[in-house]
């Protein structure tokens, strides 16, 4: 079996085969660790192509399923006025830390 | 298809159907709704003040929020948003006076840019002076009302 099937390659095995390696991770979605001296010090991981996917491994989103569209949702107007709301998070953002 | 960012200041436009609430919706159309998980308490800090003469109007409008809220992703508060957000107020502070709240959405908005490519993230707000810390960091996006 060629090197680039194995879940773990070594330093040298990663030098000789690195372009090998890329493109199974990429294609086969699965990580490949890199080892040294038999243990694992690395891991090469695909990069996931949905932007949700790739928000939530870099940890800027909390996992779960993907929310219904804001747009589709049917609110009953309560005011035809947030002028008092949206002043007062403005003077809120003024007195906090934003005084020029 | 760019992802859309709103500012509390339009998120409690749209929970209480203020028309600035109409047009941020338009402008977002079908596209993913992203916001901080900061926005959750400012927005409170909004409907409070909105209610405080007529607290028996609260509820309903918390409820709508939880709605909007529940429809939106939310970007966590990490300690790399907190980094590029001081970066932000070091850079912005004495020229366009940038506020230390503006300065963690833009860096959120920067977080999600920085993992997905530019221009991957644009905004929608009502609030003027985010909007110039917004364009001051090269984002497209649009200020209603």
């Amino acid at each position: 079996m060629s090197g680039y099937h194995k879940r773990s390659v070594g330093i040298k095995e990663l030098k000789d085969r690195a372009s090998e390696i890329v493109a199974t991770v990429e294609r086969t979605g699965r990580a490949v660790s890199i080892t040294k001296n038999n243990r694992e010090v690395a891991r090469i991981t695909p990069i996931p192509t949905d932007p949700q996917e790739r928000l939530v491994a870099a940890g800027l989103l909390r996992p779960g399923p993907k929310p219904s569209l804001l747009s589709e949702l049917k609110l009953h107007p309560l005011t035809a006025d947030a002028s008092p709301a949206i002043g007062a998070i403005l003077r809120d953002r003024e007195q906090n830390g934003g005084g020029r | 298809m760019a992802l859309v960012y709103l500012d509390p200041s339009v998120l409690v436009a749209i929970t209480l159907g203020d028309p600035r609430g109409l047009q941020a919706l338009a402008i977002l159309g079908s596209q993913e709704s992203y916001t901080s998980e900061l926005s959750e308490v400012e927005c409170q800090a909004g409907l409070s003040f909105q209610y405080a003469t007529a607290p028996g109007g609260l509820p309903a409008a918390e409820q709508a929020l939880n709605a909007v809220l529940a429809r939106m992703q939310r970007i966590q508060v990490t300690s790399a948003v907190l980094g590029q957000a001081r970066t932000l107020v070091r850079r912005h502070r004495s020229g366009i006076g940038l506020r230390t709240l503006d300065a963690l959405h833009v860096a959120s908005c920067a977080e999600v840019q920085a993992e997905l490519g530019a221009g991957a993230i644009e905004y929608v707000t009502a609030d003027r002076r985010q909007h110039q810390a917004f364009m001051a960091e090269g984002f497209l996006g649009e200020l209603v009302g």
